[in-house]
């Protein structure tokens, strides 16, 4: 077996609008027991790689409460490796605070695991992917780098914030952002295995050519100069690239079908443990299609949502295609619709608030409405 | 580091009268509540009253116990001071003995107990379901400059002929204890938890296991030993939900206690006393289309397409559709398929309800499913 250094990559993750503003997406509530970090760490976990460098740009706070002692996963063992990479020197200049610098900044990591790959993987595209079949397939293409991606027939409506690549036998000959302008299309999951001798040379050589360049840089410098292969990745996946695709792609996994595709037998999803009791269903509870935590208590009725732990709907209260977050309260007679409600806030006095599909209404953390 | 409070919890007991449950692991890692092992609560409450020392004995069907407890992490007891012991019985220099009895189960660890050097040793059971702060019954026994304190709970007359009763002065000092009594002159019933001040007990325990007549058993002969020996022996009266899962219909009551009694052991309360446990790596809990779900609680990775009333369904238990679980306790990974219905029934770990099957049709007692 090969050593394996993963890289999880949040310098690239996107923003979900008012609700990544002061968190992470990594961190981010996702499907009422989760976080988004969870379904990358847990593939490393489960691909077996257990030495970690998570690359974090900024909003530290909630990604280290998250982490926790990272008991979750397998990566904070002896033989295991944890370390959280932060750039500080060039923190507060966004232009330089990027992955490449932050990897050379950090290059001790790459010093100290000598290892025979890299994994670089982002959080914001949710699938279930085993990076060892990646790793093998690099292998016996012989590769330097080999892209992760998806073929997809939807690519003017979804995938917006990604790039397209083309393919000529499995070797990729460009890389361009999605203009949305055709549906079927390459899609990069930005997601890549480097092998190290390749990857600590080119991370030097394309710091030379411009300070400025991010990774995204390198893989464009390598299609053009090096052996880029490419790697369908035919399972589940979805990019959470804005508010409304958030709710969307969310709400969409109550479907048990689609949810199959991304809750694999032996690939659990991992995350942390709140040991809160299980969900109170009271008298009268009327719930449908929806994932409910542990330590919520209901009375009211629910429907095509996601609820997350302790949240409280009281009797009268109507919760329809909606997103509540940790410790919420639903009074009495109040009907939501199409709401995504951060952490800790209450709805007390309005009694209707409705969104639709494409303009969901946000209440903000530990507010009372 | 000599600690003042160290817990000892006997967890090495068959559970005969739960049937099959028991048949192949020890009672304190019955399942209860949908997410709890009993075993959770004795070990909650050590760590949320600042006990961070405690050796969990075990016996019978030990290994999924032992497995479960670890290294004491669920509960917060992986620290750097910390630690959880598991003491099954050993081979030793003079032999090898199973534990004969509670005392003697102590007894054989005195070695332990003497490299941790405690002021105090609290002995549990691991098979009860309450929330206790140990550290205020500990506050009581230095009050009255005890040699021993015995938790006690005030039950009916009627049930008081179950239980080991003390009859106790003004000052709650213990005078005798009586085994079952037949016509009890007191309500007190002992709850099997004891703080000893360790040189009493060590004392005591030594001179019982050289005891041939002695049944080795903190109420039947420790106690009595130190009453007759004039020993301070107090009762420390404690309020609130306590429960011994005995039987299945107990085990049952126990687990609709959570549904019905508003003195429940209180789980939801905000009391900074949370029962921590196993977190399953489970998918979220989803109740369907066609679910329903009253007056019930679902724990993570359940699944309900069909009807659940007032009942408990554990982690990766499936509710197919149009099965019907009415007041019945249904334990993780359990499946009702598609058109069963289930009546006051305790669904073991991993069972099947085949298609259309009825359990219990006429809803009398408490039926187990379990192989």
């Amino acid at each position: 077996m090969y050593k394996v250094l993963g890289y999880c990559n949040l310098h690239h993750s996107v923003k979900l609008g008012p609700l990544t503003e002061e968190r992470s997406l990594a961190s981010t509530p996702f499907l009422g027991r989760y976080a988004f970090i969870d379904f990358t760490l847990s593939n490393f976990s489960n691909s077996g790689i257990d030495r970690i460098g998570i690359l974090v740009k900024e909003h530290l706070r909630s990604l280290v409460k998250h982490l926790g002692s990272s008991n979750a996963w397998t990566i904070n063992t002896k033989i295991g490796t944890k370390a959280i990479l932060y750039n500080e020197k060039d923190a507060k200049n966004s232009r330089y605070n990027h992955d490449v610098n932050n990897i050379k900044e950090n290059d001790w990591l790459i010093l100290r695991e000598k290892a025979d790959f890299v994994v670089i993987a982002p959080v914001h595209f949710v699938m279930a992917i085993n990076y060892q079949e990646v790793i093998d397939e690099h292998v016996k293409n012989g590769a330097d780098i080999t892209i992760v991606y998806q073929k997809v027939d939807n690519a003017k409506t979804h995938f917006e914030t990604c790039d397209v690549l083309t393919l000529s036998n499995n070797v990729i000959t460009s890389l361009k952002e999605n203009k949305c302008t055709k549906d079927n299309a390459y899609i990069s999951l930005e997601t890549y295995v480097i092998s190290m001798q390749k990857f600590e040379e080119l991370i030097y050589k394309i710091s030379k050519i411009s300070a400025l360049y991010e990774l995204r840089d390198l893989i464009l410098y390598a299609i053009q100069n090096e052996k880029v292969y490419g790697f369908e990745h035919k399972g589940y996946v979805r990019c959470f690239d804005t508010l409304n695709h958030y709710l969307e792609y969310s709400l969409e996994l109550l479907d048990f079908k689609t949810r199959q595709k991304l809750f694999l037998e032996n690939w659990p999803i991992y995350t942390i443990t709140n040991d809160t009791p299980p969900t109170k269903y009271l008298n009268n509870a009327d719930v449908k299609n929806s994932f409910i935590s542990n330590g919520a208590v209901i009375d009211g009725k629910v429907e095509n949502s996601i609820l997350s732990r302790e949240v409280i709907v009281k009797e009268g209260a109507v919760i329809k295609n909606s997103i509540i977050l940790t410790d919420c309260v639903i009074s009495s007679d109040a009907h939501l619709e199409y709401v995504i409600e951060d952490k800790y806030s209450k709805v007390m006095r309005a009694k209707d608030i409705r969104g639709s599909k494409e303009d969901p209404i946000f209440i903000k953390q530990g507010d009372v409405i | 580091m000599a600690k003042d409070l160290v817990a000892m919890i006997l967890a090495g007991g068959k559970g005969t009268r739960l049937e099959a449950l028991t048949k192949k692991v020890a009672k304190p890692a019955v399942y209860y509540g949908g997410r709890y092992r009993i075993i959770d609560f004795p070990l909650s409450n050590c760590a949320n009253s600042g006990i961070d020392t405690v050796g969990v004995l075990t016996q019978y069907e030990s290994v999924a116990l032992n497995n479960y407890i670890g290294n004491g992490a669920k509960w917060g007891l992986d620290g750097n001071r910390s630690l959880a012991l598991i003491l099954p019985p050993r081979q030793k220099e003079e032999g090898a003995n199973w534990y004969r009895g509670t005392a003697d189960a102590i007894a054989q660890n005195i070695d332990f107990l003497d490299s941790v050097n405690p002021k105090y040793v609290l002995i549990l059971s691991g098979d009860h379901i309450y929330k206790m702060n140990y550290r205020q019954m500990l506050a009581d026994h230095l009050k009255n400059k005890a040699d021993a304190t015995i938790a006690v709970l005030n039950v009916s007359l009627k049930e008081a002929s179950r239980f080991g009763i003390m009859n106790v002065k003004e000052d709650m000092s213990i005078y005798e204890f009586e085994e079952k009594p037949e016509k009890p002159k007191s309500t007190l019933a002992s709850m099997g938890i004891y703080i000893f001040s360790y040189s009493v007990l060590k004392e005591a325990l030594i001179k019982d296991l050289n005891n041939e007549k002695s049944s080795h058993d903190f109420g039947k002969n420790i106690i009595p030993y130190l009453i007759a020996k004039n020993k301070r022996v107090f009762a420390y009266r404690f309020e609130g939900y306590w429960k011994d899962v005995g039987t299945l219909e107990s085990l049952w009551e126990a687990n609709m206690d959570l549904l019905d009694n508003k003195q429940d052991v209180g789980l939801y309360d905000n009391d900074h006393m949370k029962i921590y446990s196993e977190d399953t790596k489970s998918v979220p809990e989803y109740i369907g289309k066609k679910g329903i779900v009253k007056n019930s609680l679902l724990n993570q990775g359940s699944v309900v397409l069909g009807k659940v009333e007032h009942s408990i369904i554990s982690n990766e238990a499936i509710i197919e559709e149009e099965a019907e679980v009415i007041d019945s306790v249904v334990m993780p990974g359990a499946r009702i398929k598609k058109g069963a219905k289930v009546y006051r029934t305790i669904v073991g770990e991993n069972m099947v309800i085949e298609e259309n099957e009825i359990i219990n049709k006429e809803k009398k007692g408490i039926v187990l499913i379990k192989d």
